[in-house]
């Protein structure tokens, strides 16, 4: 099982390493040159020429990658264009915290209820629940997080007058604060992930509901709830358990667009305004981090299937 | 023993019409998903205004006969620059998802056919790009070489390439072992005629039913890119790019941002219906039961 880990860590840290070429080299050929870009437009060129000199942008690009890689590793990540050349990773890793908050928020609305509602509708198969969960569901997968985020703000926030509209917080808020303003963002990231979820454990339920093993359960005697317990969920859920692992690397994308649009201070809405004033540095440090949370939220869900499932284990 | 694959006999589409019908969801899916198609091809033409007619007096102006789902804030007509913002969607995902499949089916052919270092290099490559996040990679893509219709066809391909030649490459491990097959290899077909005439015909259903869903997961990214404002350019109309501008108004004016919401939402829903129903048409064993 050890061996499996590190194998699979390995593979991470090759793709990291691969994503890292892939996001310094395309960040490179981009046109304009950095010490342009921070000096501005009407910069003297020996000015441009000293910083580009300071910056190390004269020497190859392999080089620049290498020293960018080795700072990169240690923590230096630095400067952003943007905002006074402040240095990106306390930015950065503020944000992360943000959005982890967020992000745990929404993980514990989806995982529980895809579970529960994936189960009620395998268990009520082809009755009218099951119709209004799985089409329900269907739906949900397919709305992009701003469509299904704008209706819940029209309704909850414009209409009941409920919850508030934007998630702007401060440093300053508490939890008690900042809470209501967090359960809007937090559904809103949650929906693709919770009709994911349900579709998936309805699937895997029902088709362990026409087992062989299910069936010999029934047979010998146990009660319903027995072979519900002890067979069906046992064997069901594993998918599901890797698919919630997985689904932590999702929301990455779908917290981007939930944070520009209730302007949450988060990680995906750094990016955005990095993307927007073409901030290198703080392009390359965001979307490094988001590729590593999502490269080991694969690397989880892939050691809980080996974990739960032995039979992958050994191959 | 004839060369050419066998042709679809009447009753087989009979069968599969029955199939596809039987099932009132596909059908309706179909229905909706056809109307939008229609939209995206002639919509400039009966759409009641044009789409950057602008009328200051009459701005942010409620549902009324004549603008069916009012005005925004320029006064122009929201249900024309609904029905024309059809074509950029169709279009994107369209285009994408056709290159994604011509290139997976190349991709997985040659991988699965040829076997050897190829195939390991190409799977890898597409490992990679699977195991990245695909709006994280649009957006840097994007962002890196420019909102250009091209190069928003080209990131759409990039994404959906790997899936498409992984599915077509298990497909092809399994057909080129096939009996049949290995009768053509003994006739002496070349490797091109094998490939194209023996395996691929089948390996295109299940190629059609991952086209259909991918096309409505690229209707998601296209939305959510013209949200983020790197999706289609202005002055073009474009439904994502129409939501972000009216969430400034949405308290005096939610109809600007409702109805494009609403017709992403049914576009996506009728999709998956229809592809959902394809699946089930092509391949009745993974229905559900």
């Amino acid at each position: 099982m050890l061996k499996y880990c590190l194998k699979r860590l390995g593979f991470v840290l090759l793709t990291l390493l691969l994503s890292s070429m892939v996001i310094f080299f395309a960040t490179q050929i981009l046109p304009g040159d950095v010490a342009q870009l921070i000096l501005g437009r009407f910069a003297r060129p020996e000015a441009v020429a000293a910083l580009r000199e300071e910056l190390g942008l004269n020497e190859p690009v392999v080089v620049q990658y290498l020293k960018w890689l080795f700072n990169f590793v240690q923590g230096d990540w630095g400067l952003s264009l943007s905002t006074n050349n402040s240095p990106v990773a306390p930015l950065v890793w503020g944000r992360l915290k943000n959005s982890a908050i967020l992000g745990a928020l929404a993980f514990i609305i989806y995982v529980p209820g895809g579970i529960l509602l994936g189960l009620w509708a395998a268990l009520r198969r082809n009755k009218p629940v099951d119709h209004v969960i799985s089409v329900g569901s269907l739906s949900l997968i397919g709305l992009p997080e701003f469509v299904t985020g704008v209706i819940l703000i029209a309704v909850f926030s414009l209409e009941l007058n409920w919850l508030p509209p934007s998630s702007s917080i401060s440093p300053s808020d508490g939890l008690y604060r900042m809470l209501p303003k967090l359960i809007l963002p937090a559904v809103t990231a949650a929906l693709v992930s919770l009709a994911y979820i349900t579709r998936m454990t309805r699937a895997s339920t029902v088709e362990a509901l026409y087992s062989d093993y299910v069936r010999t359960a029934y047979l010998k005697g146990l009660s319903p709830r027995q072979v519900l317990f002890r067979h069906v969920l046992r064997n069901a859920l594993m998918p599901t358990v890797t698919v919630a692992a997985i689904s932590i690397g999702w929301l990455m994308g779908g917290l981007v667009v939930t944070e520009s649009l209730f302007s949450y201070p988060g990680l995906g809405r750094l990016l955005l305004f990095a993307i927007q004033r073409r901030d290198l540095p703080l392009i390359q440090a965001t979307t490094l981090l988001m590729t590593a949370i999502f490269c080991l939220s694969n690397m989880l869900a892939d050691v809980l299937y080996a974990y739960l499932n032995p039979r992958i284990r050994y191959q | 023993m004839s060369d050419s694959p066998p042709k679809l006999s009447a009753s087989k589409k009979k069968i599969l019409y029955r199939r596809f019908v039987s099932n009132p969801l596909a059908l309706f899916g179909a229905i909706f998903f056809l109307f939008f198609f229609l939209m995206a091809l002639i919509g400039d033409k009966v759409a009641p205004y044009p789409f950057d007619a602008q009328a200051i007096a009459d701005r942010l102006e409620g549902p009324s006969y004549e603008h069916f789902c009012g005005t925004d804030q320029f006064g122009r007509d929201v249900f024309s620059r609904i029905i024309v913002g059809t074509r950029s969607v169709f279009f994107l995902g369209g285009a994408g998802t056709m290159a994604a499949a011509f290139f997976g089916l190349i991709l997985g052919l040659a991988a699965g056919y040829y076997g050897g270092l190829f195939d390991e290099l190409a799977m890898r490559v597409c490992d990679g790009v699977m195991s990245l996040p695909s709006l994280l990679l649009a957006l840097v893509f994007i962002s890196l070489s420019g909102p250009s219709t091209l190069n928003l066809v080209m990131i759409i391909s990039i994404l959906y390439t790997p899936i498409m030649a992984r599915v077509v490459r298990s497909l092809t491990l399994e057909i080129k072992n096939l009996a049949y097959v290995e009768a053509a290899r003994i006739r002496g077909e070349s490797a091109p005629y094998i490939i194209f005439v023996e395996i691929m015909p089948n390996t295109l259903p299940p190629v059609f039913v991952e086209m259909s869903m991918r096309f409505s997961y690229s209707i998601f990214l296209v939305a959510s890119l013209g949200f983020l404002g790197l999706g289609v350019q202005p002055p073009s109309p474009d439904w994502g790019m129409q939501i972000n501008e009216a969430r400034g108004f949405l308290t005096y004016a939610p109809w600007v941002l409702l109805c494009p919401a609403a017709s992403i939402a049914v576009l996506v829903v009728s999709t998956s219906l229809f592809s959902d129903g394809i699946r089930n048409m092509l391949q009745p064993s993974t229905g559900k039961r």
